[in-house]
């Protein structure tokens, strides 16, 4: 690991998560997320569609919107509490885009249709108290060659239809970052892009994270992507974190048997061969299994997984776990 | 496998074109090629896979093969009788698309949904008809529960099971898989290429399988062809294209694609410079060019043409073909 890491490590987190629950109306879609997420690092927040990444990322953003609220825990920025705060506090505190960086699925639903890219830009380079119009070109100008964007002084009087999908995604990154935060979230940023543009992207994503020294969270499905970008993981399932660790440790020794069984369902690429498929799908909140919420799928559930409901507990190599067989597995392994 | 009499289908110099359409009275002002002089046979019961990025024509050419598209250029032969209606064609020849949701009508309910294609066809009327529906039912692994129910209260694995047995209704000889899995959590869609493999083997299907996720597409196929720009630019046997490619473009591709490796990090990835060119304006010569790293001024006069090789292997002439291995085993920088 590089020096720099350690040193990162002194520092208390950018961003800490704790216990945190969200409901919408009665819906609990979120029901026990810890993650912490220091500068210079990057945490990957992996689960299948339902697991609850996204709505995590969301209620960091204050983006929940209608109805969704945080009913218990904690999200603290640089050590302040920011969970429960209004849309004009969260303004009044640099929370909305300033200190908080985001990067979305789909450029062209993010970005502004009736505003240049220059335009918005503006709008996030203003934030750091930047004004005058020949100076927020000249920054806009350089944020887009940052990107790797062609001809930035033109792409600045461009509409976001006129770029390519990879362009858009370059530009939404360059507004993300221009204002300059400390943590950058990035929602499933290439999911919908081809895999030489995907890859493109998470090299720039990585790099400027690198430069600028920024905490990153990425929320994918991709495996692929967990193993390209992330120091550290976070395995989500139903609303919980099930298992956290390394990068190389969830990949290389997964523990919980739902992180076993997800790498177990990845396609191997041996032409032929079956794949180990987990039975089943994901819960959804309207009816949540009792004790583990992983139970009904679990091909190591025994009778009390159904009754007792597992913690995230420290286990052996770094990990954290949430299964009451986590002391077996650990013997076994 | 390259016996003739086993060809299901055979496509010779296929080209696909896409009207452009410009002004008030929306007049003909070009075209745009979408699939340019594709020829490959497609042989009984194998898995040939079509892989390629967005606007390679990959799916284009699954629509000609269904039927849904016209072919400007070029002849698609079938074994199982050419130049029939759209209507014929559909009892030989299925599909299966990426968004289930978006091809299931929300207001019918499953059973009438499977069914439909027996109706249409008058195959099975009353009673028989949903005993036949019920069996489908039974074939995707889906609870007979779900007869009465409606596409939104299944979830998006369920829902492609529905489009499989849809498409298995009419006992097709080719289904064509349009990125049938791509929308899928990992975990389903492991479920959904096993129940399509198990299926293959028990009714001797034969697919096409488009898809863009190289991971998938070694798993799932006997062999694959690599599209760039409406071309092919390699076609092979899966595990000889996929674990020694010869084209720089099937190179690159690999080379992009993300492998679940902890030590394969980001900054050790070979990055492709640029977009996709628009299909409306393709480089001239090597359609690859304007973003291949070996790229030479002779490449804009190459002629495209396939090369054969052992195995029914055959690549795209490039000239650069022969000295390429050195320059991808370092990295490249954007």
């Amino acid at each position: 690991m590089p020096v720099s890491h350690t040193a990162a490590m002194d520092e208390h987190p950018v961003l800490e998560v704790d216990s945190l629950a969200i409901c919408y109306g009665k819906l609990e879609v979120c029901s026990d997320v810890s993650l912490n997420v220091r500068r210079g690092e990057a945490l990957a927040l992996i689960g299948e569609s339902g697991s609850g990444k996204s709505v995590t990322v969301l209620a960091v953003t204050g983006l929940l919107g209608r109805g969704g609220a945080v009913t218990r825990g904690r999200i603290m920025l640089d050590g302040e509490e920011i969970s429960r705060l209004s849309d004009r506090e969260r303004r009044r505190r640099g929370l909305l885009g300033k200190r908080i960086g985001m990067i979305f699925q789909n450029p062209s639903r993010a970005l502004d249709p009736v505003f240049t890219i220059g335009q918005q830009l503006n709008e996030a380079i203003s934030l750091t108290g930047l004004s005058g119009k020949e100076a927020l070109r000249r920054k806009g100008a350089e944020w887009l060659r940052h990107v790797g964007l062609p001809d930035p002084e033109e792409a600045l009087d461009r509409y976001p239809h006129q770029l390519s999908g990879g362009q858009r995604q370059r530009a939404m990154i360059a507004i993300a970052l221009a204002s300059e935060p400390e943590l950058l979230i990035a929602d499933e940023p290439t999911t919908a892009l081809d895999v030489t543009i995907q890859a493109q992207v998470l090299n720039l994503i990585r790099r400027l994270q690198r430069e600028l020294n920024l905490a990153l969270v990425i929320v994918t499905h991709d495996f692929g992507v967990v193993a390209a970008m992330a120091d550290r993981v976070a395995v989500m399932y139903a609303g919980q974190v099930v298992e956290t660790g390394t990068v190389a440790n969830i990949i290389n020794a997964p523990r919980h048997p739902y992180t076993r069984a997800l790498l177990a369902s990845l396609p191997t690429g041996v032409p032929g061969a079956r794949i180990a498929a987990l039975p089943g799908s994901v819960p959804s909140a309207v009816a949540m299994p009792t004790g583990c919420r992983f139970h009904p799928r679990c091909p190591i559930a025994i009778d009390r997984c159904s009754q007792e409901t597992p913690q995230l507990e420290s286990a052996a190599g770094g990990h954290q776990l949430r299964c009451l067989r986590a002391e077996e597995i650990a013997r076994h392994v | 496998m390259s016996d003739a009499a086993a060809s299901l289908l055979s496509l010779k110099d296929v080209s696909v074109r896409y009207p452009i359409r410009r002004g008030f009275f929306q007049r003909v002002v070009g075209h745009v090629g979408a699939v340019e002089k594709v020829s490959f046979d497609v042989m009984r019961g194998e898995t040939l896979a079509l892989v390629g990025e967005s606007g390679c024509g990959k799916s284009t050419l699954g629509r000609a093969i269904l039927q849904l598209e016209e072919v400007a250029d070029g002849k698609i032969s079938t074994s199982y009788g050419q130049g029939g209606s759209r209507r014929d064609n559909a009892r030989r020849a299925q599909v299966v698309f990426q968004d289930p949701l978006g091809s299931l009508d929300p207001r019918w309910t499953i059973g009438n949904l499977i069914g439909e294609g027996l109706d249409v066809h008058r195959i099975a009327r009353g009673a028989e008809r949903d005993a036949r529906v019920r069996e489908l039912l039974a074939q995707v692994e889906l609870p007979a529960s779900s007869f009465y129910k409606f596409p939104h209260q299944l979830s998006g694995g369920q829902q492609q099971r529905v489009a499989i047995a849809r498409a298995l209704a009419l006992r097709p000889q080719l289904i064509v898989l349009d990125e049938a899995t791509s929308a899928l959590d990992v975990s389903v869609q492991a479920q959904i290429l096993n129940l399509m493999k198990d299926l293959q083997v028990e009714y001797g299907l034969t697919y096409l399988f488009i898809s863009h996720d190289l991971t998938v597409v070694g798993q799932f196929a006997d062999r694959v062809a690599v599209m760039y720009l409406g071309r092919i630019m390699e076609i092979g046997r899966v595990g000889d294209v996929l674990s020694n490619p010869r084209h720089p473009y099937t190179k690159a591709l690999l080379a992009s694609s993300l492998k679940v490796d902890p030590d394969a990090r980001i900054e050790t990835v070979a990055l492709l410079k640029g977009d996709v060119p628009s299909p409306r304006n393709p480089p001239s010569g090597c359609r690859f060019r304007s973003r291949c790293p070996l790229a030479q001024p002779a490449c804009a006069d190459l002629v495209h043409h396939m090369v054969a090789a052992p195995n029914g292997r055959q690549t795209a002439t490039c000239i650069a073909q022969d000295d390429n291995q050195q320059l991808f085993q370092g990295k490249t920088n954007d």
